[in-house]
C-alpha cells in the first residue's frame, strides 16, 4: 500500500512539474513577443499626449470618468493661465485697463481649484483675457512658465463655461497634465502586445526611468522644437533645446540603450511655424548660420540630434509631428510597427 | 514402503526447514530496511538541524535581526512611548536606508550555497506585468462607492486610504509627493518659530534642493522664493503653501486619477465596506509599508551607487581594458546585489504573503539583474 501511495505522489509531482515548466515556456514566448516601448524625453514635450493618442487609436478612447477629470482640470487651467499671464503683466511693469485693475486684483487671490470656476471668475477671465496688456504678456510668454495650450483653451473660454460641457477629443489632448512617476500601459496593436512607459520628464523624475531600461524592443524620444526660446520649468536659467539635446545624448548612449533602435519625434512642429517667423533662431543657437526658415532650422535641429545619437548598432529614425494631430500619429505608428517588425525579422536572421 | 514413508518424511522436514530459512531471510531483509529507513531519517534529521542552525546564525547577525524586527507584531501596535519613539526612528528616511545598506556592506551569506543566477533567471519568467488580480477584488462593484473616497481631500484625511494611496504612489515611483506633503504638513502646523527652524534642515535638504534624494517636481521660482526665504531668515509658517499646494495638485491631476483606475482603490474601497459593517481592514499594513518604503530609498541609493561606479566599471569594460582588476570591484559591488535579494526572499517568506507584495518585489529586482548578467556576460566575453 505504502508503494502505492507513493507512486502517487510521484505521479502528480510530475504533473504538476509538467505544469509549471509549460507555464514557464507559455510566459518565455509571452515575454519574447512583448514589444516594450519607452517614451522618453524632457518635460513638457508630449510624450503622455502620445499615449492618449495611442488609448485613441488602439483602444476605446476616453471613458466617461476620464472626460469628466480633464474637464474640471481644463477648467481649474482656465483660472492658472489667467493668473500666469496677470503675474506676467506685473513682471513686464504693463498696464492693465484701468477698469480691469480692480477685477486682476481680486483675480490673484483666487485659489486654483474647481471650486474658484464661478460665473463672476469666468466673466473676469473673459475681460481680462480681451485686454490688450494681457496679449502682451501672452506674446511674450516665453519669459515665464506658461502652457503651449493656453491660447487653445482661453479661446474657448464661452464653451467651456456652458453647462453641458463635454470635452472633446482634441480638447483633451491639448490639456495638459504633468506626469509623476511611471506609467505602464498595455495595448493591443495588430495582434500583438506592446508595452508602453509614459514618464515624467522634469529632471527629478529622471532617475526613475532607470528602473524600466531593461528589455526595451524601441526609444520613442520626444522633442519639442518649438521651444527653442524657452527655459526649464525647474531651472529659470537653461534652455529647454539645449537640455533635450543634452538628455537626449545621456540617455540615447546609456549602456543599455546604446544598441537599441530609437525614433526621435520632433513635436509641436504646428506651433513651431508659428513661432519661427517671430523669434530668431540664431538667439539660442549661435552655431547655426542659415536663414531663419522653417525648413532650414529643422534640418539643423535634425543634424544635432543624429549626431548626439549616432551609433553602428543602431537605426534612428526622424518623424516630424504634431503630437495633437491624430492622423499624424497614426503615420507615426504605423512605421514604428514597420521598424519594430524588422527589429524582430533581424533577431531571427531573415535579414 | 518404509523408504517411501522416509523420503517423505525427509521432504517435509526439508521443505520446512526451507520454509524457516525464507522466513529467516526475510527478517533479515526487514531489519536491514528498517535501518536503512532509519539511518535515511536520521541524515533528514540532521540536515535539518544544519539548516535551523544556519538560520539562526543568519538571524544573529546584528544588522538583520534589526531589519526582521520590523515584522514583530509588537511593532505593528506600539503599546509603550518608547516603542513609538522607536518606531518614529525607524520611519525616517535614513533610518530605513542604513540598515539595509548596513547589512548590503556586511555580506555575509557566504556559508549558504547559493545560486543567484538560478534564482534569478526562474524569478525573471514570470512576468510581473501578468496581472493576478486576487478574488476578492471581484466583489467590487463600481456603484457603491462611498463619497468619500472619490474626494482627493477626503482620501488624504483617512489613515486607511492614505495608508493606501501611499502604497499605490510606491508602486508608481512617486512616492516622494506624499513624504513631502506630509512633512510638510506637520510643518505648517508648528507654532513654536525655534522648533521650526530646527525643522528646516532636514526638509532642505530631503525634499527641497536639487539634487537631493527625494527632490519634489516643483518650478524653480518657487524652489528659489523658499531658498531665499530661508536665506533671508523669513521663516514663517505660510513658507511651504506654495509648494505644498503644487505637490497636491500635481498628485490629485496625475496619481489619483491613476490610483482611481487601480487595483489598490478597489481593494480600499473593499476594505472601507468592511470597516462599516463592523469588521476589521485589512489594508497595506503598516510593517508592509515599511519594506516596502525600505526597498524603495534602498534603491534609490543604489542607483546612486551604481552611477558612480559605472565610471569605474562599465566605461573601462567597453574599452577592454584589463579585466583582471574589474573583477574584483565588480565582486565588490554585486554581491551586495545577490544578498540583498536572499534576504528579500527571506523577508518575504516571513511576512503574510500577497500577489501584490511579490509584483513589486520582482519588479524592483528585475532592473538590478538586468544590468548584473549583462556585465556578467561582456566579462565572461573579455576573460
Amino acid at each position: 500500500m505504502g508503494n502505492k501511495n507513493l507512486k502517487k505522489k510521484r505521479k502528480e509531482e510530475i504533473a504538476r512539474n509538467e505544469l509549471v515548466e509549460q507555464e514557464l515556456k507559455k510566459s518565455d514566448l509571452v515575454q519574447k513577443q512583448q514589444v516594450k516601448l519607452l517614451i522618453l524625453g524632457a518635460g513638457d514635450s508630449g510624450k503622455s499626449t502620445l499615449l492618449k493618442q495611442m488609448q485613441i487609436l488602439y483602444k476605446d478612447g476616453f471613458s466617461k470618468e476620464d472626460k469628466q477629470l480633464y474637464r474640471n482640470v481644463i477648467r481649474t487651467n482656465i483660472i492658472t493661465y489667467i493668473k500666469i499671464l496677470l503675474k506676467g503683466v506685473q513682471m513686464l511693469d504693463l498696464k492693465l485697463h484701468k477698469s480691469n485693475e480692480k477685477i486682476a486684483e481680486d483675480f490673484l487671490n483666487l485659489p486654483d481649484i474647481i471650486d474658484s470656476f464661478t460665473p463672476n471668475s469666468i466673466l473676469a477671465s473673459k475681460q481680462l483675457w480681451n485686454d490688450p496688456a494681457m496679449k502682451m504678456s501672452f506674446e511674450k510668454r516665453a519669459q515665464f512658465q506658461l502652457a503651449d495650450s493656453a491660447g487653445y483653451f482661453l479661446d474657448n473660454i464661452d464653451r467651456i463655461a456652458s453647462e453641458n460641457y463635454k470635452p472633446s477629443d482634441q480638447d483633451i489632448l491639448n490639456c495638459r497634465i504633468s506626469t509623476t512617476g511611471v506609467k505602464v500601459v498595455e495595448f493591443l496593436v495588430n495582434n500583438q502586445p506592446w508595452k508602453v512607459v509614459d514618464v515624467g520628464g522634469q529632471r527629478s523624475e529622471r532617475k526613475k526611468w532607470i528602473h524600466h531600461f531593461d528589455d526595451t524592443t524601441l526609444l520613442i524620444y520626444v522633442v519639442a522644437v518649438n521651444e527653442y526660446d524657452q527655459k526649464l520649468f525647474e531651472d529659470n536659467t537653461t534652455n529647454r533645446l539645449h537640455e533635450s539635446l543634452k538628455l537626449f545624448e545621456t540617455t540615447a548612449n546609456n549602456q543599455f540603450l546604446s544598441n537599441k533602435n530609437c525614433v526621435i519625434l520632433f513635436n509641436k512642429t504646428d506651433l513651431f511655424k508659428d513661432k519661427i517667423q517671430k523669434v530668431n533662431f540664431n538667439k539660442c543657437f549661435e552655431d547655426f548660420k542659415g536663414s531663419n526658415n522653417y525648413e532650414e532650422v529643422i534640418k539643423f535641429i535634425k543634424t544635432l540630434f543624429v549626431k548626439a545619437g549616432k551609433n553602428t548598432k543602431r537605426s534612428i529614425f526622424v518623424h516630424y509631428s504634431c503630437a495633437t494631430n491624430t492622423n499624424e500619429i497614426r503615420f507615426v505608428f504605423d512605421a514604428v510597427q514597420s521598424t519594430i517588425l524588422e527589429n524582430i525579422l533581424k533577431e531571427q536572421g531573415f535579414m | 514402503m518404509s523408504t517411501k514413508k522416509k523420503t517423505k518424511q525427509e521432504k517435509e522436514q526439508q521443505k520446512e526447514q526451507q520454509k524457516l530459512e525464507k522466513q529467516k531471510l526475510k527478517e533479515i531483509r526487514k531489519q536491514e530496511k528498517e535501518s536503512k529507513i532509519r539511518k535515511r531519517r536520521q541524515q533528514r534529521e540532521q540536515i535539518k538541524q544544519q539548516k535551523k542552525a544556519q538560520q539562526i546564525q543568519l538571524m544573529k547577525k546584528p544588522s538583520l535581526r534589526r531589519f526582521s524586527s520590523a515584522t514583530d507584531s509588537r511593532l505593528i501596535n506600539p503599546k509603550t512611548e518608547e516603542e513609538k519613539a522607536k518606531k518614529e526612528e525607524r520611519n525616517s528616511p535614513d533610518a530605513l536606508v542604513n540598515p539595509i545598506i548596513e547589512y548590503a556592506m556586511y555580506s555575509t551569506f557566504k556559508t549558504q550555497t547559493f545560486n543567484p543566477e538560478r534564482s534569478a533567471k526562474s524569478f525573471l519568467r514570470q512576468d510581473p506585468f501578468v496581472k493576478e488580480v486576487d478574488s476578492d477584488l471581484d466583489d467590487f462593484d463600481p456603484n457603491v462607492i462611498p463619497e468619500e473616497m472619490s474626494n482627493f481631500d477626503q482620501i488624504l484625511n483617512h489613515d486607511i486610504s492614505l495608508a493606501y494611496f501611499q502604497y499605490f504612489l510606491c508602486k508608481q515611483l512617486s512616492l516622494e509627493n506624499i513624504l513631502f506633503w506630509k512633512t510638510a504638513r506637520e510643518y505648517q502646523e508648528i507654532i513654536d518659530p525655534v522648533e521650526r527652524v530646527g525643522k528646516i534642515p532636514d526638509i532642505l535638504n530631503k525634499f527641497v534642493k536639487t539634487g537631493s534624494q527625494y527632490e519634489i517636481n516643483i518650478d524653480s521660482t518657487t524652489r528659489q522664493k523658499i531658498l531665499q526665504n530661508i536665506n533671508d531668515g523669513i521663516i514663517s509658517q505660510d513658507l511651504f503653501d506654495e509648494a505644498i499646494d503644487a505637490i497636491k495638485r500635481l498628485m490629485e491631476i496625475d496619481s489619483f486619477a491613476k490610483f482611481k483606475k487601480s487595483d489598490s482603490y478597489k481593494a480600499l474601497i473593499l476594505d472601507w465596506h468592511r470597516i462599516h459593517t463592523g469588521n476589521e481592514p485589512r489594508g497595506p499594513e503598516t510593517a508592509r509599508d515599511e519594506i516596502f518604503n525600505r526597498l524603495y530609498y534602498y534603491e534609490q541609493a543604489f542607483i546612486e551607487k551604481l552611477s558612480m561606479f559605472s565610471d569605474f566599471i562599465i566605461k573601462p569594460l567597453s574599452l577592454e581594458i584589463g579585466t583582471s582588476i574589474q573583477q574584483e570591484t565588480f565582486d565588490l559591488i554585486f554581491k551586495p546585489i545577490s544578498d540583498i535579494y536572499t534576504m528579500n526572499k527571506l523577508l518575504f517568506s516571513k511576512t503574510r504573503r500577497s500577489q501584490n507584495e511579490m509584483e513589486l518585489s520582482k519588479l524592483h529586482w528585475r532592473c538590478f539583474f538586468g544590468i548584473y548578467f549583462r556585465i556578467q556576460r561582456k566579462l565572461s566575453w573579455l576573460c
